[in-house]
């Protein structure tokens, strides 16, 4: 099950809300959470589901494993078998198809490729539960001794498919202790909801415009239609992923849990690198703190460091030489800002980062979203004018103008626009009640619309697409 | 101390501000909360409660079922999937919800007179002036069926099981037609809708693919069929040009490739002995009438006129003119390309639909495209259609096989193999054919050259629009019907069908005749 779908919304999210608050007692609350996720999970992976609670079952034993052994060396073990298990996991789910296919090409070998379909969020939900034994190896939690608490952290519906990688430290207190304010449930209903309209009204708009000029089998019809298609893509990722994030933690806001931010305005970013202090934070952070520091940071051997990581990064994305691609060039280009141009970068006069970060964005999108790179090589050229194609094309002009406020809209919701507003209006209600009145009115209105728009919208099904079966 | 007091006093006041203000703030959190949920639940209660509709006029096809439990459609992942799709499919008022959300989408740009919209996979096919570009093959076969909703085979038996119960002229045919609708366009390997202003009103144009591949596989088929028939059998072939061909601004030209030259190409290499109708010269000499609804990607029988000509001409016969016959009209036709497109301006521009009563008597009478068994006697002209479904007036259906018998005793039998093209070109053929059967090329199963023998045809009719005859799966069905084995059982269907044709002079005649005459009276 997807949140963006009339069924999570109008049945599965109203029955776990009763539920969830008729259970008065705690422990009752995290057992209705936890049934509740793996009925989410098991909606769209009914095999699947006894691997999530398999791996679950796994790291709750390293972790009382680990915790046994504290200060020992043989606690070490734990860290080292949660590594295993659950990189292993993802490795025979997500890799082995991937691996063998490229021994055949490269030592003309013939052995058959194995075809599993990737069950869903088991890029996420192993990395939580990576997380989860290394903290409490390094003592940064106390391991978790109930099963059921422990079981819900893994499977908690909120994240399980989509992200954010929420760590086990970040929510550690409140799975076993959270107090629910009533403007707690209220902010996250309304993160759900602006979740909910960035998804539907936005990102499906937008993502059926990319398609259309992206999936070509020659050649794009026009320079401009490949800047079209390429800028609909990074309009529809970003409002994909971000709603989704949002959503995610809407609910978990809801329920009591705080959730880290996953987003922040990635597309004001000057550099590469500000980029991915920007975008998908959960998953830089946990390379950083996981993988980057461990291996010595900028310590030692940094270029080395950083190579693994931005490899590995793209890795994570997909089993696909194209995301491994992607990962590089950003690992490249926050490479190149750290020793050579970076300083320059900020100097320079802001609009000029800003275009530089416009090519590099989109482009990047252009690796991420073709797997043929051929394609990608087309797309490029056709881009910067090359080959025997024209300049613009009647098909592109007409979506552009069918499609003007739409696009207007998603362009400038990607600027910090909303939050200024809502700064403003915050530090207005924080001096008048008419300014209290006012302003909360509009925005129950505005979500309300969304909340309507989005289920018409579901309900005439358009297409609807979901971005994450990859990662 | 003075001093402290006083702003003892300050901050007293302030805080009774700032707690007056929390209040109100946790009261406005409130009414968010409290309104916003029981929006949720009112969807809820709509989603639960009210009643599902299981057939959407709108896009003309049955709807999602309600997936019937098993443990291994459960573990497969197939049985939430459908419970899912019947779930969205079957919304409570999804037409009115379609066209909410058709408005909204609307809402997303600009439309103006002098510009198009598109709809769908749209790619360039062609060149600036409708050549076929060389690798196009590889274009319309990569093309991702628009069409979301599931495009399985429509249940031919189930939708007509009532018919033998109900008396022919109630709602059945329009549940009959249902299937066919949305199979045109999700088969036909097309290249997505663009909305154009026509005589200052919107039209939508299905966009040709094209596939010189597949029409030259389509002639070949033919050619096959004149083969096995043999001298004694007249093999006629029309081929039909859609609206793109005539209307599709310039501008837009190498968005579809050129119907003439693809219909050309079928035509060199359709044997000489198949007789060739020219539909394309008649239908472009009066393309500036309405020959073509906007709103439907049919032709209007005004259009399947004109080809008729083409045909009688063929034949020998000099054919009726169309003052001969009786005009009627029904306002509000929304065709298929609103259903599928989504595309609010169609829906409010409905087109006028003209159609035609011949000045002649028949009997008419549909069997079971399987069992070939007789059902009932009806009408040809289904004339309580309305709205979406008006298209659906010929024939009654697709799904269910015709037979025309008519006063003229001229001994010519033709059998008419079409798509839903020729349900508005089948009753112009009543003034120059004794008997006439017709055949959808998706629903019959027998083996059709054992089929034509055994009634004693003379005139065989192909007819194809240009998007059927450059689809795959259509030339498959065609050529299956060449090769079908189920054709041994021959002697059994003769017996059949002359069974029900006589079945269809004795009991039912009172019952048809009572149309056709007040209709030619009121012709002469």
């Amino acid at each position: 099950m997807i949140f963006a779908d009339l069924i999570f919304i109008f049945i599965f999210l109203p029955l776990f809300l009763i539920c969830y608050f008729a259970a008065t007692k705690k422990t009752l609350k995290n057992l209705v959470l936890a049934i509740f996720s793996l009925f989410f999970y098991a909606w769209g992976e009914p095999v699947w589901v006894l691997l999530l609670i398999g791996s679950a079952l796994v790291d709750y034993c390293n972790g009382l494993f680990i915790g046994k052994f504290r200060g020992r060396k043989i606690a070490v073990l734990g860290v080292i078998s949660s590594l295993v298990i659950n990189l292993g996991v993802l490795a025979a789910f997500k890799y082995s198809g991937f691996i063998v296919e490229n021994i055949n090409l490269l030592f003309k070998t013939n052995f058959d490729v194995p075809n599993f379909r990737l069950p869903i969020g088991i890029s996420f939900y192993t990395f939580q539960t990576i997380s989860y034994t290394i903290d409490v190896y390094r003592d940064n939690v106390k391991p978790q001794k109930n099963f059921i608490s422990f079981l819900m952290y893994v499977s908690m519906f909120f994240q399980l498919v989509a992200g954010p990688i929420v760590r086990y430290s970040d929510v550690a207190k409140e799975i076993d202790r959270r107090s629910l304010t009533l403007s707690d449930f209220n902010t996250g209903l309304v993160r759900f909801i602006y979740g909910l309209g960035k998804k539907v009204l936005i990102a499906n708009a937008v993502g059926e415009l990319a398609d259309k000029y992206l999936i070509f089998d020659i050649t794009p019809n026009s320079t401009a239609a490949a800047w079209f298609g390429l800028i609909m893509f990074t309009l529809q990722i970003y409002y994909d992923f971000s709603g989704y994030s949002d959503m995610a933690i809407g609910l978990g806001l809801m329920c009591g849990f705080h959730f880290p931010e996953n987003f922040n305005y990635p597309y004001v970013s000057r550099s590469a690198t500000e980029f991915w202090r920007r975008w998908h934070i959960s998953l830089g952070s946990f390379f950083r703190d996981y993988l980057y520091i461990p291996m010595g940071g900028n310590r030692k051997h940094q270029l080395l460091n950083l190579a693994v990581v931005w490899f590995l990064t793209g890795l994570w994305h997909g089993a696909s030489w194209n995301f491994i691609l992607w990962g590089c060039y950003f690992g490249v280009l926050v490479i190149l800002e750290k020793f050579c141009y970076g300083k320059l970068l900020e100097k320079l006069p802001k609009f000029i980062s800003h275009i530089y970060m416009f090519f590099v964005t989109v482009i990047g999108w252009g690796l991420f979203y073709f797997t043929d790179l051929t394609k990608f090589g087309k797309c490029v050229s056709a881009m910067f004018g090359f080959g025997d194609i024209p300049l613009t094309d009647e098909l592109s002009k007409a979506d552009l103008t069918a499609n003007i406020f739409l696009i207007a809209a998603a362009v400038i919701l990607c600027f910090p626009l909303f939050r200024f507003i809502r700064e403003k209006a915050l530090a207005a209600e924080e001096k008048s009640g008419a300014a209290v009145a006012l302003f909360k009115s509009v925005q129950t209105i505005l979500l309300i619309a969304i909340l309507g728009c989005s289920a018409v919208m579901l309900a005439s099904g358009t297409s609807n697409p979901f971005l994450y079966f990859n990662f | 101390m003075k001093r402290k007091n006083k702003r003892n006093r300050y901050s007293a006041e302030e805080m009774r501000k700032k707690r007056k203000l929390k209040k109100q703030k946790s009261l406005a959190d409130r009414i968010n909360i409290i309104v916003l949920l029981s929006t949720i639940f009112f969807g809820t209660l709509c989603l639960v409660f009210l009643k599902r509709p299981t057939h959407s006029e709108l896009e003309n096809r049955k709807l999602a079922d309600f997936p019937k439990f098993s443990w291994e459609r459960y573990f497969s992942g197939e049985y939430t999937a459908e419970l899912s799709e019947y779930f969205n499919d079957t919304v409570p008022y999804r037409d009115d919800i379609h066209e909410l959300g058709a408005y909204l989408k609307k809402a997303q740009g600009i439309k103006s007179d002098d510009t198009y919209i598109f709809h769908g996979d749209v790619a360039v096919v062609a060149d600036d002036d409708g050549n076929v570009l060389e690798t196009e093959e590889q274009v319309t076969e990569t093309q991702k069926p628009i069409v979301t909703e599931s495009t399985e085979e429509p249940d031919e038996t189930s939708p007509a099981s009532p018919v033998e119960t109900a008396p022919p002229e109630t709602t059945v045919s329009e549940t009959e037609t249902e299937p066919e609708e949305e199979q045109n366009l999700s088969e036909f390997s097309h290249n997505g809708i663009v909305q154009i202003t026509l005589d200052n009103k919107p039209a939508g144009i299905m966009l040709f693919g094209g596939s010189e591949k597949q029409g030259i596989r389509y002639a070949e088929t033919i050619n096959a069929y004149k083969e096995a028939l043999g001298d004694d059998v007249n093999v006629y072939n029309m081929i039909v040009p859609t609206s793109v061909e005539f209307y599709l601004p310039d501008k837009l030209r190498k968005y579809s490739a050129s119907e003439k030259d693809n219909i050309e190409k079928i035509y060199s290499h359709l044997s000489e002995d198949v007789i060739h109708v020219d539909a394309y010269s008649k239908l472009q000499e009066h393309s500036n009438e309405y020959v073509y609804f906007r709103t439907d990607h049919h032709w209007t029988p005004l259009g399947a006129y004109y080809a008729y000509t083409a045909f009688s001409e063929a034949l020998g016969n000099t054919p009726l003119p169309i003052s001969e016959y009786e005009a009627k009209t029904k306002e509000g036709f929304v065709g298929s390309l609103y259903g599928y497109s989504n595309l609010i301006d169609l829906k409010n521009n409905p087109d006028t639909f003209t159609y035609y009563i011949p000045p002649v008597n028949w009997t008419t009478s549909y069997y079971d495209y399987k069992t070939l068994a007789f059902k009932y006697n009806g009408v040809l002209f289904h004339e309580y259609v309305e709205g979406e479904n008006c298209y659906g007036m010929f024939l009654g259906a697709d799904a269910i096989h015709t037979k025309i018998v008519t006063e003229n005793k001229n001994g010519r039998k033709i059998v008419v193999f079409k798509e839903s093209y020729g349900n508005a070109f089948v009753p112009f053929l009543v003034s120059d054919f004794e008997e006439i059967y017709v055949i959808d090329i998706r629903f019959f199963e027998k083996n059709a050259v054992d089929y034509i023998k055994q009634i004693g045809a003379t005139d065989v009719l192909f007819l194809n629009n240009a998007f059927a005859a450059n689809t795959s799966s259509l030339i498959s069905g065609i050529e299956n019907l060449l090769y079908s084995p189920f054709g041994t059982a021959g002697g059994g269907i003769s017996a059949e069908t002359t069974a029900a044709s006589e079945t269809a002079e004795t009991s039912v005649l009172p019952q048809e005749t009572a149309a056709p005459p007040k209709t030619a009276a009121a012709a002469q």
